[in-house]
């Protein structure tokens, strides 16, 4: 019943989709992918899913945006944002050093009342985050000056003027960096968002997961604010109720629109099942694990892989997709247990997953664009930051 | 991890005015919008289904049902027009069946109420439309159907009023063939302003007009 059509020719034609990776200091590293979804390719229409990664003195970059789904240059303004905002942050970023301090605790992430944090290091870097919410802002409404007076738009819109909310996205921002203390290397992270899509962290030292956006409550599916909703919405005493830290050892970084948050939903404790399948499809590959006895390893990779049908322009192509929950049910271990041993899950990694001779980059983009779920058809995109040692 | 689905409601007036061929167009309506709905893979994994029908008293006949399990409906015209009773268990039937976001799960899509009416209401209806209307917990189109249909009353209730001038077949048949679209064209909008004002209809067929 699905079906692949071609996106339109016309103006703002984007790739549908893309993926990349960063190699960073310290052993860490980038991979991120978006695909057009399943809506999107049935209809014939654009992906409005947008990510941009950077990498600038100490710190990592990552933006990802969702031009909302009832307009129609959305995709323009998911773009011109990322974009934005992470140029911004490059140039910002790359003298930015925080305090040298002996210890970190609590006390070093404390807030006044209107979420300023009292560290004037971290609060120079959380501002940051909130100039580059307005440049990208700026950017968005830049880019329908530059379009408002055409015909083009015009008719493509059934006959009326473009409005900037013909360009509405959301927008979420992160950076990253390391502070080494006593020989530990902590990741410090700041995350700052306006609209829906997902930020969480994974713990080196347990597995748990903290959440660094605000899960939205008490509206339905699909609403949501969006960068151009109000002005409001870019004052720095709100943008400061959105911004979340972290400070602890890191597993991974998981950054993603609603496109796949909404199928990992609630993030404690769904954001460890992402985590998982990325290990058991093999698109983390982590440098410095013993290999399990023979006796841990599982024979049946038919039981917990299967050939899911993916829809491309040539027709439906069976593409192999391996799935933790049902590895860990065969394993009689639960998926918190297999985290904390990842050398049982890449074990585990079906053959016919590891025959396909691609980039970590590019099977992340193969993997979303292959998971199936009932009601899942928006467009995807998902960045991950993690350190290749366990 | 629960699915997300698209609440759809259909609230029918069944009083004695519609009896006859009418009613017989209403449930020949309902059965192309099953068959409408059938093809579209959309609509088959998100799409469920509810109908309310009134005319002395008003009953929900089919609860929120999945799209490829609902099974048609009896649907017989008589009475008078209790369209205040329809709006009270429509309430009833959001609060119960539909579910909002929570830190927990996924919340369903916005539901979609279709009201359709040809005659004036004969019981106290004014508080529950004010009610409804004041909550946007819905996108609620109404179609006053033929000239007996109040269209004052309607926009009480919501902004988005569809008026056809006759009661004919071809009237009732064409919004029922409009309303498929509507549904369609809703799920393809996955996401949407929070607070944006109205939701993107198709254009309605000739017979019927949307009042400014």
């Amino acid at each position: 019943m699905w079906c692949w059509q071609p996106i339109p020719e016309g103006k703002d034609h984007y790739p549908e989709t893309s993926s990349q990776s960063l190699e960073l200091p310290h052993g860490f590293k980038l991979v991120a992918a978006r695909v057009r979804g399943k809506k999107h390719k049935h209809e014939g229409s654009h992906c409005d899913d947008w990510f941009e990664l950077g990498h600038s003195g100490a710190w990592s970059i990552i933006a990802v945006a969702d031009g909302a789904g009832s307009r129609l240059f959305s995709r323009v303004g998911a773009r011109m944002a990322c974009e934005a905002a992470v140029r911004y942050l490059t140039s910002q970023l790359a003298t930015h050093q925080l305090t040298t301090r002996e210890q970190w605790t609590t006390e070093t992430f404390a807030r006044d009342e209107h979420y300023r944090f009292k560290s004037p290091d971290l609060e120079f870097t959380q501002q940051l985050l909130h100039d580059a919410m307005q440049i990208a802002y700026v950017a968005v409404e830049q880019a329908w000056h530059e379009r408002d007076e055409s015909k083009y738009y015009y008719k493509a819109l059934g006959n009326r003027d473009l409005t900037i909310n013909d360009l509405a996205t959301t927008l979420l921002l992160v950076v990253h960096t390391t502070v080494t203390v006593n020989t530990v290397v902590y990741s410090l992270i700041l995350s700052c968002q306006i609209g829906d899509g997902v930020a969480a962290a994974i713990y080196k030292n347990k597995p748990e997961t903290s959440v660094l956006t605000e899960l939205e409550q008490n509206n339905f599916s699909g609403e949501t604010l969006f960068l151009t909703t109000s002005p409001n919405y870019l004052e720095r005493d709100y943008l400061a109720t959105k911004t979340f830290p972290f400070f602890s050892p890191l597993r991974a970084l998981l950054v993603m629109t609603d496109g796949v948050a909404d199928d990992y939903f609630p993030p404690p404790p769904e954001m460890l099942r992402l985590w998982g399948n990325l290990l058991l499809n093999g698109i983390i590959t982590l440098t410095n694990l013993a290999p399990p006895a023979e006796t841990e390893i599982l024979a049946r990779q038919d039981e917990y892989m299967a050939l899911v049908e993916r829809i491309l322009p040539t027709g439906v192509v069976p593409t192999p997709l391996a799935m933790i929950e049902d590895y860990a049910t065969l394993r009689q271990q639960s998926i918190s247990e297999l985290i904390t041993t990842p050398a049982l899950i890449t074990a585990g990694i079906p053959a016919a997953i590891l025959a396909n001779d691609i980039t970590p980059a590019e099977r992340l983009q193969l993997w979303l664009d292959t998971y199936q779920l009932r009601g899942s058809f928006d467009d995807r995109t998902l960045v991950v930051l993690y350190h290749d040692e366990t | 991890m629960s699915i997300r689905r698209l609440p759809v409601y259909l609230l029918l007036d069944c009083s004695s005015s519609m009896a006859g061929q009418a009613i017989e167009q209403v449930r020949q309506g309902i059965r192309a919008l099953l068959d409408d709905l059938s093809t579209e893979p959309m609509a088959i994994e998100t799409v469920y289904l509810s109908v309310i029908t009134f005319h002395s008293t008003a009953q929900q006949v089919i609860p929120l049902t999945e799209l490829m399990q609902f099974t048609e409906p009896l649907i017989q015209a008589n009475g008078a027009t209790s369209l205040g009773a329809a709006l009270r268990l429509l309430k009833d039937c959001l609060d119960r069946e539909v579910k909002k976001n929570t830190l927990e799960q996924k919340g369903d899509w916005k539901p979609l109420v279709f009201l359709m009416t040809d005659g004036m209401p004969t019981d106290a209806w004014e508080a529950t439309a004010d009610e409804i209307k004041q909550l946007k917990m819905l996108n609620l189109i109404a179609f006053a159907a033929g000239p007996g249909a109040e269209v004052k009353n309607l926009k009480r209730l919501t902004d988005i009023v569809l008026k056809s001038d006759d009661l004919s077949p071809g009237a009732l048949k064409a919004f029922f063939k409009w309303m498929s679209q509507s549904i369609v064209r809703t799920g393809k909008s996955v996401q949407v302003m929070a607070q944006e004002a109205s939701i993107d209809l198709p254009p309605p067929p000739p017979q019927i007009h949307i009042v400014p």
